[in-house]
């Protein structure tokens, strides 16, 4: 397997995640959608209209907030805005024939209305109904958020969006450049949000946002990680996170040493580095790789698999420099 | 099929569509008789036996009866 084997192996997985993430939103967005409906229509854009998930992104968060706002103007018609406005009116009421068909339909039309306000308010609910609804029962391995260059949403497994943050413009921490639109706040509340319901989710949660987000973001899930480190410092419940988190940072540490230390890197690299980290977090999940299922296995494995092959690859590309990255890692494993 | 038809503030007719009591909460789902894209909720209270259509308190309790109803036909 040569370097764009692996290039276009570790893009499929990608862009498989990817796929069901945007699927999952659709079917979140436009309940009418099934799943399989959702999936053939993300890779009919991809794959035949050479969209770009972004674009998808995009074009569905316009069309969201175009319903937001004809949401919102109905919410105005319902809700009173004073006390002057809160007129009682008597509850006496005619009666008019109408066939059961048109009863149907209008009943449709509440059903629509109230699914798109279901969808606007989910967030705050799941918040709000911390203490009723059974989170574990909702979420397994899969739960993640899924970063776009303008948003983050956080998925159940079953695909569904309970929460999709605007975004913000940052710079790069390295050289301070300006970056691509991303909402590191936005991510980090999401990571935070699941592991309010559930410490145990973080280095699932953390591993599968991780895993959602190009390469060229390892930056922004640095800054992610600064900012559910601070949030969880701030609270003894979280602090056995402290310790994971300093781990997985001292990870990330580790390889941004290499990086700057390299005065840049290519493709291969970014690869080497991605693939090394996604090992180092799964080796960090808390029942380690016997507690995963055998699906999660399985993708260690492959993972595994193509991180030793790419990474004879490189010994072969860069010989004595990645001698020593690896004498260097193993020393640094050998300390978590 | 009977349908209720109550008049509200706007003296426009609406269509009872459908009632959902959670609760202490009666809540009504109305659509405009000659304009069905006229969609509104009100809460019923009663006062010395007699019952009252009002407007919702509060965002909130809008976004909880919109739950409501999706919750009573999600399975539908």
């Amino acid at each position: 397997m040569n370097e764009q084997e692996i290039d276009n192996a570790i893009n499929m997985v990608n862009r498989n995640s990817i796929y069901v993430k945007l699927a999952g939103f659709i079917m979140d967005k436009f309940p009418l959608f099934t799943r399989e409906e959702a999936m053939k229509h993300i890779k009919y854009l991809i794959e035949e209209k050479n969209y770009k998930p972004k674009d998808i992104l995009d074009g569905l968060a316009d069309t969201y907030l175009e319903r937001k706002s004809i949401m919102k103007e109905i919410e105005m018609s319902c809700v009173s805005k004073s006390s002057e406005d809160k007129i009682e009116i008597p509850l006496k009421t005619t009666k008019q024939k109408v066939g059961k068909e048109e009863i149907k339909r209008l009943l449709k039309l509440i059903g629509g209305l109230t699914l798109t306000v279901g969808l606007l308010i989910s967030a705050h609910k799941v918040v709000r109904d911390i203490n009723t609804r059974d989170f574990n029962k909702e979420v397994d391995t899969d739960i993640g958020v899924l970063a776009s260059e303008t948003n983050s949403v956080f998925t159940e497994n079953k695909g569904n969006i309970i929460e999709q943050n605007s975004f913000e413009v940052g710079r790069n921490s390295l050289n301070g450049e300006k970056i691509i639109a991303y909402d590191n706040h936005g991510i980090a509340n999401d990571i935070i949000n699941i592991c309010i319901k559930d410490i145990n989710l973080f280095d699932v949660v953390m591993y599968n946002t991780y895993f959602n987000m190009p390469t060229e973001r390892l930056v922004n899930f640095e800054e992610v990680f600064a900012i559910v480190k601070n949030h969880f410092a701030q609270d003894e419940a979280f602090a056995p996170l402290n310790e994971r988190l300093s781990t997985c940072k001292n990870a990330l540490t580790y390889i941004y040493k290499f990086v700057k230390a390299q005065g840049g890197y290519n493709k291969g690299e970014e690869i080497y580095y991605k693939v090394g980290y996604d090992i180092e977090v799964y080796s960090n999940l808390s029942n380690g790789y016997n507690g995963l299922t055998s699906e999660s296995q399985k993708r260690i494995d492959d993972l595994i698999s193509r991180y030793q092959k790419l990474q004879n690859q490189l010994y072969r590309d860069y010989g004595k420099k990645i001698e020593e990255l690896a004498t260097i890692q193993r020393g640094a494993n050998n300390g978590y | 099929m009977d349908i209720d038809v109550i008049s509200l503030e706007d003296n426009k007719k609406y269509f009872i569509v459908d009632t959902i009591i959670d609760e202490d909460n009666k809540y009504i789902f109305l659509v405009d008789r000659d304009d069905d894209k006229n969609i509104t909720v009100r809460k019923v209270i009663k006062k010395d036996d007699q019952e009252y259509v009002v407007k919702l308190d509060s965002s909130t309790e809008f976004e909880e009866v919109m739950a409501l109803f999706n919750a009573k036909y999600r399975e539908e």
